[in-house]
């Protein structure tokens, strides 16, 4: 996506147009009849071409290009099985020795036979050159072949494939021949299972080190393909190569079966992938992946080894050890030794996911940050006693903790062999409360750290269940600090606002900011809260309060920290929301485009608050209907997944605003994967009957709906107006909004009474609420769109009373819209010949105008 | 015939060429040192197809195809660091056109026997620009070209129902059909068709613009 403003774009689109002559020649400037110029042409390009026949073979399709020589899949005459057909790269051109290399290597592979290795029919000339036709093997990647079924493979099945493999590679080499270039690609699995090693292309006899000439003399050039090569074979050094560069290759084979990713980096060039073998052994792949046992770890880390000389001596060599871990026996291979050094362990997870790490990290962090503060203390404050016993105290609980988190989380982590956060911190959980019984601060410090993780996480109900019981805790030893309990508060405030108890969370939170505002040095976090505070405000419909919390954070900000750019700007943007929130789209839109401008100005690339603001900018363009609120959308939900990970509740968010518009633009079909990835994520994080994956169900429901599958959507919407009543404190907005969402569904289904009824009962709970003006004047225009709908002229108008005098009053999201409706609503009145009515209707439109 | 098949094997294709975007402006300016192999393998994944396709739509059967495909090549390694100096060289599309013309001409008029000895000598002068006219079928396949670069772009950019709906019009069905086919409207197939049709057109105008520019910058 390109970073700019959609809107802006013009001086870019200019310079990369078409001339006029290349628009007519791609097509895209005819018109009429001609109009479809583009797309004959474009059939034309994608049409596939008839490749014509080599010799006596038909070619169907072209498969393979590899250094040498290029592959079809190709018919002879007479036969119905396909065969595959191989022909040198370099054509008519090819130099003697090329020639007289390929023909060695058909008389080669010619010589193998066994299942496991393509079958080579022979040698066939076409005019003047050697063409090599051999078995077709119908079979996917041995890789692709691991990963099927759903999720992956078991490590012992891959295990047994990976001996076959071996089996194969085996009986070349014990005929002298090396394979020098295994690769997924190269080796297939068949129907039946069988896997097939083929493309001999690099294949040498043993000991037969004339390199050079296969390097084609093109110096830096190796043989193999990246990735797979051993570290002898990328550094060009041929005549060194023996068996034990293909059990290198195998051990990448394995290692990509068993993880789905090869041991090393391979984005770089040669160089910087012989560097990261020589740095340090590869990422064990009990590591990414359940059920791998540390013995495989060893069996692979062997024959992946950089020199030759630590990797098995010879295929067999490696295949018994795969085979003696797979009966029970104790492997050759060592395992590496358990010195378990922190920095190890961190250093293992650093790379892709790394979340555990991560998270280790924070809480490792914390806990020797706390010690280090207690003998810091002890040390400054050492006449005193108090102190020195506080700060004894914080030593202890901080080894208390670390002792914690070197046993028990790393431990489990060990168990799972998995450690993903969840898995660590459940792990952790489980125990925490045995193995503190009887220390209350310290269970409150462990009890606090997991809980701030599972809320760092989106895992908002176990974050709140330690963090509520972190603050009992606290409050039961002997040692309720108030900076402690400040934190605990505020991180309690903020796990329940996502959980949708804004007045618990807001009480929380400004028990947070008494607290934190009696101590020196705090007006980070004192700015923190009152945004915190801010955004509740906001979800509470109290804007105004809402809009004075964000100015508060924005003053503390600009007293005490005048350059800190990205905290001014999210601050500004928290009060930016107040003309959004209260429907003025333009003066939202000025705002927000101006915030973009600066936040693109000073901050880096694809921060979050890049993304939320983005995503305002895509909902205000949806809601005035003025510029294009898709790409907007889809550049804050691609920021999001890409600062969030996938499965996070911010991801949730972004892609069911984005299906929002999609369904608001008449997409709804385009919604609807969006909206089960929002529905599959909430579920994950907060639990199947969490208000928020009620709340993407809901989007679901309508977006199904309206996608013409009427009848699952009202099974959903049932299911969610069943989780949000109508008489709770729910009913603003979700409970309203699901219930309406249902009856748009009835009525797309034809019952349209059961449809009215709903509206009727949603309008009741409305008026009992009391609080919501604004919701309840566009309930009440769909209520009486409903009545009109059905016929009902007597309940249209009643309906009508009590709506137009609200939306004359209340309309602030643009006033044409308004106008427009007040004027439709006219037109209806003067033809059911409510002339007075009408009359109304039109005086207030016209002092709307006015305005 | 099925867009997504054969997007199976030009997604293969091209997928060197992909892979090769960021290098893909200067692509050409690399190509001018013959000792580059990274990047001359990149040209060849990038403009195999389009050779190719040209010969097949000569008549020439695949071995001689890839022959001429591999003379085309010799031959730019000669002549393209010239071509990319020359003061008034026209366009690139003119003159890889010029090339692979020439290079089927040479191809056929040698005799099998002989032809090996065309890698040593062909195309070593470059053709006059002046002396051959333009040809509609080089144009031809040139833009398909083009327009199966761009698909392949897009492919990435839209939902499957939206591609699914498109490659029922690129096959010839009508929005009618095409609507009733997959439940939508009519006017939403229109947007759709409108909207593939403007993303080819900006991802065309952003190859050919690179395409040409790649030489500009060193003229």
């Amino acid at each position: 996506m390109p970073r700019k403003k959609p809107s802006s774009s013009s001086a870019d689109s200019e310079s990369t147009a078409l001339s006029d002559a290349d628009e007519r020649l791609f097509g895209f400037a005819a018109s009429g009849v001609d109009g479809d110029t583009w797309l004959r042409s474009l059939r034309a390009a994608t049409a596939p071409t008839p490749l014509g026949t080599i010799g006596s073979y038909r070619l169907l399709a072209e498969v393979s290009r590899g250094g040498q020589g290029v592959v079809f899949r190709a018919q002879q005459p007479g036969m119905s099985r396909p065969i595959a057909v191989k022909r040198l790269l370099a054509g008519c051109f090819a130099s003697d020795e090329e020639r007289r290399r390929f023909a060695r290597e058909i008389e080669l592979a010619s010589q193998l036979h066994h299942p496991g290795i393509v079958t080579v029919y022979g040698m066939d000339e076409v005019d003047g050159l050697p063409v090599l036709a051999m078995e077709w093997v119908d079979g996917v990647p041995l890789t692709q072949w691991a990963a099927d079924g759903a999720g992956h493979r078991g490590c012992e099945e891959c295990l047994r494939m990976f001996l076959a493999v071996c089996g194969a590679v085996q009986h070349a080499h014990q005929h002298g021949i090396l394979h020098r270039d295994l690769k997924p690609s190269n080796v297939l699995v068949d129907d039946a299972g069988q896997p097939r090693v083929l493309d001999f292309g690099l294949a040498q006899p043993m000991g037969d080190g004339d390199g050079a000439a296969h390097e084609g003399g093109g110096g830096a050039r190796f043989s193999g393909t990246l990735g797979y090569a051993s570290p002898e074979q990328l550094s060009g050094e041929t005549a060194r190569l023996d068996v034990r560069s293909d059990v290198y290759a195998l051990g990448v084979l394995l290692y990509e079966m068993l993880t789905g990713q090869r041991p090393y980096p391979t984005d770089g060039g040669p160089l910087e992938h012989l560097a990261a073998v020589d740095a340090n052994g590869p990422v064990p792949p009990s590591r990414w992946r359940v059920g791998v046992g540390r013995e495989v770890d060893a069996i692979v880390a062997k024959a992946v080894a950089r020199a030759p000389a630590a990797r098995f001596a010879s295929v067999a060599h490696l295949a018994d050890d795969v085979r003696r871990y797979l009966s029970g026996e104790p492997v050759l291979a060592h395992p590496p030794s358990r010195r378990y050094a922190f920095a190890k362990f961190v250093k293992r997870h650093r790379a892709p996911t790394a979340l555990a790490a991560i998270l280790v990290l924070t809480l490792v962090a914390f806990a020797v940050t706390t010690f280090v503060q207690g003998r810091a203390i002890a040390a400054e404050r050492d006449a005193e006693a108090m102190a020195r016993a506080r700060a004894t105290l914080e030593s202890q609980k901080a080894e208390a903790v670390l002792e914690f988190l070197l046993r028990d989380m790393l431990e489990a982590a060990e168990d799972h062999r998995d450690p993903t956060v969840r898995a660590v911190l459940d792990a952790a959980a489980a125990r925490v409360e045995e193995r503190f019984a009887g220390q209350p601060a310290v269970a409150a410090r462990v009890r606090s750290t997991i809980g701030e993780s599972y809320r760092r996480l989106g895992h908002y109900p176990e974050a709140e269940t330690h963090l509520a019981e972190a603050l009992r805790l606290l409050a039961v030893s002997a040692d309720d600090d108030p900076a402690e309990r400040s934190r605990l508060e505020e991180s309690l405030g903020a796990a329940l606002r996502p959980l949708g108890r804004g007045e618990e969370s807001l009480a929380h939170l400004r028990q947070a900011l008494e607290l934190v505002r009696a101590q020196p040095d705090g007006w980070e976090r004192v700015a923190q809260l009152h945004s915190d505070i801010g955004m509740t405000c906001y979800e509470l419909q109290r804007f105004e309060d809402g809009r004075d919390a964000y100015q508060a954070a924005l003053d503390v900000v600009r007293e005490h920290a005048p350059d800190d750019h990205e905290l001014r700007l999210t601050y500004t943007f928290g009060r930016t929301l107040y003309p959004y929130k209260t429907g003025d789209m333009s003066r939202a839109r000025g705002q927000l485009d101006d915030l973009l401008e600066e936040i693109r100005a000073r901050l880096e690339p694809d921060t979050r608050i890049e993304s939320w603001v983005l995503e305002k900018l895509g909902l205000v363009s949806l809601y005035s209907g003025e510029g294009e609120p898709e790409p907007y959308l889809r550049d804050a939900l691609r920021i999001m997944r890409r600062r969030r990970g996938p499965m996070h509740p911010d991801v949730a968010a972004g892609a069911t605003q984005l299906a929002h518009c999609l369904t608001g633009l008449g997409r709804p079909s385009e919604a609807v994967p969006l909206l089960r990835e929002s529905v599959a994520i909430a579920e994950h994080t907060n639990g199947t009957d969490g208000v928020q994956a009620a709340m993407h169900r809901a989007h679901l429901g309508r977006a199904l709906s309206l996608a013409g599958e009427i009848d699952e959507g009202i099974e959903i919407l049932e299911s969610c107006t069943l989780r949000f009543s109508l008489d709770g404190p729910d009913v603003i907005p979700w409970g309203s909004l699901s219930h309406e969402f249902l009856a748009d569904a009835l009525a797309a289904r034809g019952d349209l009474a059961a449809s009215l009824a709903l509206r009727h009962r949603v309008v009741d709970a409305l008026r009992a609420h009391g609080l919501a003006p604004v919701i309840l004047r566009d309930t009440l225009g769909r209520l009486a769109q409903g009545e009109r709908d059905v016929g009902h002229v007597g309940g249209t108008i009643a309906v009508l009373d009590e709506y137009l005098p609200l939306l004359a009053r209340t309309g602030v999201r643009g006033k044409a819209v308004v106008i427009d409706k007040l004027l439709g609503w006219m037109w209806w009145l003067c033809g059911v010949g409510a002339v007075e009515r009408a009359a109304d209707c039109a005086a207030a439109a016209s002092a709307r105008a006015a305005r | 015939m099925c867009l997504a098949k054969a997007a199976e094997t030009a997604a293969g294709r091209y997928a060197a060429g992909m892979a090769a975007e960021t290098t893909r402006s200067s692509l050409l300016l690399k190509v001018r040192d013959p000792a580059n192999q990274a990047s001359w393998r990149a040209f060849d994944a990038r403009y195999r197809d389009l050779i190719l396709r040209f010969c097949r739509a000569r008549r020439l059967q695949p071995a001689d195809a890839e022959d001429v495909r591999q003379l085309v090549m010799m031959g730019l390694a000669r002549s393209l660091p010239r071509f990319v100096y020359q003061r008034d060289r026209g366009r690139f599309r003119d003159y890889l056109g010029r090339v692979v013309r020439h290079a089927v001409t040479r191809y056929l008029e040698c005799p099998a026997a002989s032809r090996r000895a065309l890698g040593g000598e062909a195309l070593d002068a470059l053709p006059d620009p002046k002396a051959e006219p333009s040809d509609d079928a080089w144009e031809r396949e040139w833009t398909h070209h083009h327009f199966r670069l761009a698909l392949e772009r897009c492919r990435d950019e839209v939902t499957p129902q939206t591609l699914a709906i498109f490659e029922r019009l690129v096959v010839g069905s009508s929005p009618a059909d095409v609507a009733t086919a997959f439940g939508v409207s009519v006017a939403s197939v229109y947007k759709i068709k409108q909207r593939v049709r403007n993303r080819l057109k900006t991802f065309i105008a952003e190859q050919v613009r690179a395409e040409e520019k790649a030489i500009e910058l060193v003229g």
